[in-house]
């Protein structure tokens, strides 16, 4: 789910997952990053990753990190942190997280969202 | 690069809204452009670069109008809803088992007025002005109706070159607070370290 800043992309996100009963990861710019800098090695991607606040909102850790093999794509990389946060017995593709957004932060466990769609705003 | 970096196996909603009420909205908000001349070449420039976007990503993209979803947000969720099914399926996704999640039909609240806010909220010479920066090619582009432009006055323009310069100045005023702020803030924290070390001292 994506569109310019300030569209509505959360509160896009909120109705269709409450409505269609899904999740919304929490924000995840860091992936902009990987693919305009085009980083694919593990280690140029984990220095990024511990540097990007919206990275630590998926509270994830880091021991996976390491765990990842040596060239990686930026769906290698979601599908793993998305199965991370799935907890058992849910279908796949869902991403069970918390927020969407910083601002809505106090909102923690709002079931919102959409089949482990991702938030891409076009910032660049 | 959206369609190389998630395999082809994604479906991708693209939310667009009123550009009027996307700068107001984000010179309201602490980051972002200040200024609302500034906001409608940002909000050009970040549409322009989604529209590039949705091209590449033809075919699993759906729009969706941010006003149509908060004033008719029952027919729009259920449109989304049947895109979504029937996308899915084409995808290779397995279907959203959403009675397995249990979460149908939980309420939600959304506040239609929304939608129309800057009408009110914004000063009227800079929605007179917004009318005039934005181009209409790239509003009709994606399906956000026209409006009647009313030429920008000689009174309109000073204003705006006012509020560009206060927006300006309050940028350069926040950068200057945050860095005093930090500056105190290290400062204290190596006062903190020092008294900590050496306890015995005070």
């Amino acid at each position: 789910m994506g569109g310019c800043p300030r569209s509505g992309t959360t509160v896009t996100g909120e109705l269709v997952g409450q409505a269609l009963g899904g999740q919304v990861v929490p924000e995840s710019q860091f992936k902009n990053a990987l693919l305009n800098q085009q980083l694919w090695r593990k280690v140029d991607i984990i220095p990024m990753l511990t540097r990007s606040t919206p990275f630590l909102l998926w509270d994830v850790g880091f021991d996976f990190l390491h765990e990842l093999p040596d060239s990686l794509g930026v769906a290698t990389l979601m599908d793993t942190i998305a199965l991370l946060k799935t907890p058992t017995g849910m279908p796949i593709p869902s991403i069970h997280c918390r927020s969407h957004a910083v601002e809505h932060a106090s909102r923690w466990n709002a079931p919102v969202g959409l089949f482990g769609a991702m938030r891409i705003h076009s910032r660049r | 690069m959206l369609r190389s970096a998630f395999s082809g196996r994604c479906a991708f909603i693209h939310v667009v809204r009123n550009p009027i009420g996307v700068v107001n909205s984000v010179v309201r908000s602490d980051w972002g452009p200040s200024g609302y001349l500034r906001g409608a070449h940002w909000w050009t420039d970040h549409l322009s670069a989604c529209l590039a976007s949705e091209r590449e990503i033809a075919g699993d993209c759906l729009r969706l109008s941010f006003e149509s979803l908060i004033t008719e947000t029952e027919d729009q969720l259920a449109s989304v809803s049947q895109w979504l099914d029937t996308h899915t399926v084409q995808l290779g996704i397995s279907a959203y088992d959403a009675d397995m999640l249990g979460r149908r039909g939980r309420p939600y609240m959304v506040n239609p007025d929304r939608a129309v806010a800057w009408q009110t909220e914004m000063p009227a010479y800079a929605q007179r002005a917004l009318m005039q920066a934005i181009p209409p090619a790239l509003t009709s582009s994606v399906g956000i109706p026209g409006w009647p432009v009313t030429r920008a006055t000689a009174a309109d323009v000073m204003r705006l070159i006012g509020q560009n310069l206060i927006g300006a100045t309050k940028e350069r005023t926040s950068d200057r607070l945050r860095y005093r702020l930090r500056r105190r803030a290290r400062l204290r924290a190596v006062a903190v370290r020092r008294t900590l070390r050496s306890p015995g001292r005070r």
